[in-house]
């Protein structure tokens, strides 16, 4: 049954670049130059950063900061379906079986359908981004992922004009997963993006990290990154996609909305209820004394030059 | 013979509670050499409040556990490591409380005090600590002497109010509905509701 009727060269209301970031391309373009200027002399920038600050990324796409080690990144991980200490997830998500993956792409789009993640794979460019990872828990890390721009499956799923949102699930495998043993939340794992949020170039979806395939305990075998965003909103394992007209229920928020509201942009002036986000502990390997040290939280995580146009005049402080 | 038998079963219990202290000294001293410290992850200092509040409540249940067990075993001489223990779980909750204050915040006045006014699941912490505090002052035999014993016994039924206090920041304290806190909050709740039944025998015993 075949009920498309528009033709593949008419352009939809999802297609037109939004208005911000119309006006803001000139800036963006601005950013990008000075950003490449400030990596020629970063040497020297660098030297003179006290540790509270956050040094200037050669581009919102690659920071230049300590990295985390590999070990702990993959041995520190909140995964609750595998278990809620940090340890559990990398002790129980061996389980996982991630071969064949199939990703649902539906809802208010005029291309769904079911994707072998091979094929899905397949039709993209792998590139690094290193990126800044916040947890809401207020501990940070440094992560070189692998993947492709978010953008690419809204480009494939083409969204009706209709589709404001992007809402992923995560896979819900009592068999392999034993953290859905208890109802820690209400699973499967929910969680949401505005659609110009997701078209954002730095919305980026993961398939590997620091040159290797995803770890179960990080999300394999397809995750989410927005890296403006408390980690809990890069969503693991990820198994359907859907384009929705109104605002997506997401676990977290589901479980104690005024904790974990649907934006959870990293914002230092919005206190969690339970402890400020106003700082964080960098988890980069660092030893000795220094593993004491707290850094000043910045807003969006510091990608507020790419990020913060998406939310004018919109007060943050109640779409927390 | 009997003495010495209970004299080392008492400093089996002291080993079995001090261990895990060792275990965290020692971690700590090679971090801070700059070797691994594999017990505490890659985020040492969330470990370590985490894993000194888990053996707060975890040493607040056994303390509890004890009157009942000798009662039920019918071995008396079981309640003389139950002030050992009760000292222990006061021992863990402060350096719960001293590795959040201390390692963890920095020891920032204004986040205590910002904790202490609003953030209630973290004074609830503070509270259950301030509640042991007088129990732990006047465990020693002298005060038992001092205040009368039975002063001294309703004075330290206050640790049931500690009990349900660290209960509940336990439960609060952490994201999301956790099963464990929640398994520590249901022990606690027998014990107290033993104690509880156990009440009828006490007008029987003032009358007598």
């Amino acid at each position: 049954m075949l009920i498309r009727s528009r033709n593949a060269s008419d352009v939809t209301e999802a297609d037109v670049t939004p208005q911000p970031i119309y006006l803001q391309r000139r800036r963006f373009m601005a950013a990008a130059a000075a950003a490449s200027v400030l990596a020629a002399c970063s040497d020297t920038a660098e030297a003179d950063n006290a540790p509270n600050q956050t040094p200037a990324d050669a581009s919102p796409f690659m920071t230049d900061e300590t990295q985390t080690p590999y070990e702990q990144a993959t041995s520190y991980n909140n995964y609750y379906e595998f278990g809620t200490s940090k340890s559990d997830p990398a002790k129980n998500a061996g389980s996982l079986v991630t071969e064949p993956w199939t990703v649902k792409i539906t809802g208010l789009v005029n291309s769904p359908g079911l994707y072998a993640l091979d094929d899905l794979i397949k039709r993209q460019t792998i590139e690094e981004r290193i990126y800044r990872l916040r947890c809401v828990e207020a501990w940070s890390m440094v992560i070189p992922w692998m993947g492709f721009p978010l953008k690419a499956i809204v480009d494939l799923a083409e969204p009706m004009g209709s589709a404001k949102y992007v809402a992923f699930k995560t896979a819900y495998l009592p068999d392999q997963m034993p953290g859905l043993r208890y109802p820690v939340l209400d699973w499967p794992y929910r969680e949401g993006l505005r659609l110009d949020e997701a078209t954002n170039p730095l919305a980026f979806m993961a398939t590997g990290m620091y040159g290797k395939d995803l770890l179960g305990q990080n999300g394999a075998p397809l995750r989410l990154v927005v890296p403006w965003k408390y980690g809990f909103k890069s969503i693991k394992s990820i198994v359907e996609i859907a384009f929705v007209e109104d605002q997506p229920e997401t676990s977290w928020n589901k479980s104690a909305p005024r904790e974990y509201g649907f934006y959870s942009n990293v914002n230092p002036a919005v206190s969690h209820p339970r402890w400020s986000q106003a700082t964080e502990r960098r988890l980069d390997g660092r030893s000795g004394f220094a593993m004491f040290e707290r850094q000043r939280t910045l807003p969006f995580n510091g990608y507020a030059d790419q990020v913060a146009s998406l939310y004018d005049g919109m007060d943050l402080k109640r779409y927390y | 013979m009997a003495l010495q038998k209970r004299t080392l079963w008492k400093l089996g219990i002291f080993i079995v509670m001090i261990t895990p202290m060792y275990v965290l000294i020692s971690q700590w001293y090679l971090l801070l050499n700059n070797e691994p410290a594999p017990a505490l992850g890659a985020n040492p200092i969330q470990a370590t409040v985490l894993q000194t509040g888990e053996l707060a409540i975890r040493a607040l249940v056994i303390a509890l556990a004890v009157s009942p067990l000798a009662t039920l075993l019918r071995k008396p001489q079981i309640l003389t490591v139950r002030r050992m223990l009760g000292l222990f779980a006061f021992f863990y909750a402060t350096l719960h409380g001293l590795s959040y204050i201390g390692m963890d915040q920095l020891f920032s006045l204004k986040t205590l005090w910002v904790d202490l006014i609003k953030r209630w699941p973290i004074s609830l912490g503070m509270l259950g600590w301030l509640l042991l505090l007088p129990l732990a002052i006047t465990s020693t035999q002298a005060m038992v002497k001092k205040l009368g014993a039975k002063t001294w016994k309703q004075l330290h039924r206050g640790v049931f109010a500690v009990a349900v206090v660290a209960a509940a920041h336990n439960i609060l304290i952490v994201k999301g509905l956790q099963v464990e806190p929640l398994v520590y909050a249901a022990i606690l709740a027998l014990l107290l509701i033993y104690r509880l039944l156990g009440r009828p025998r006490l007008p029987k015993r003032a009358a007598a």
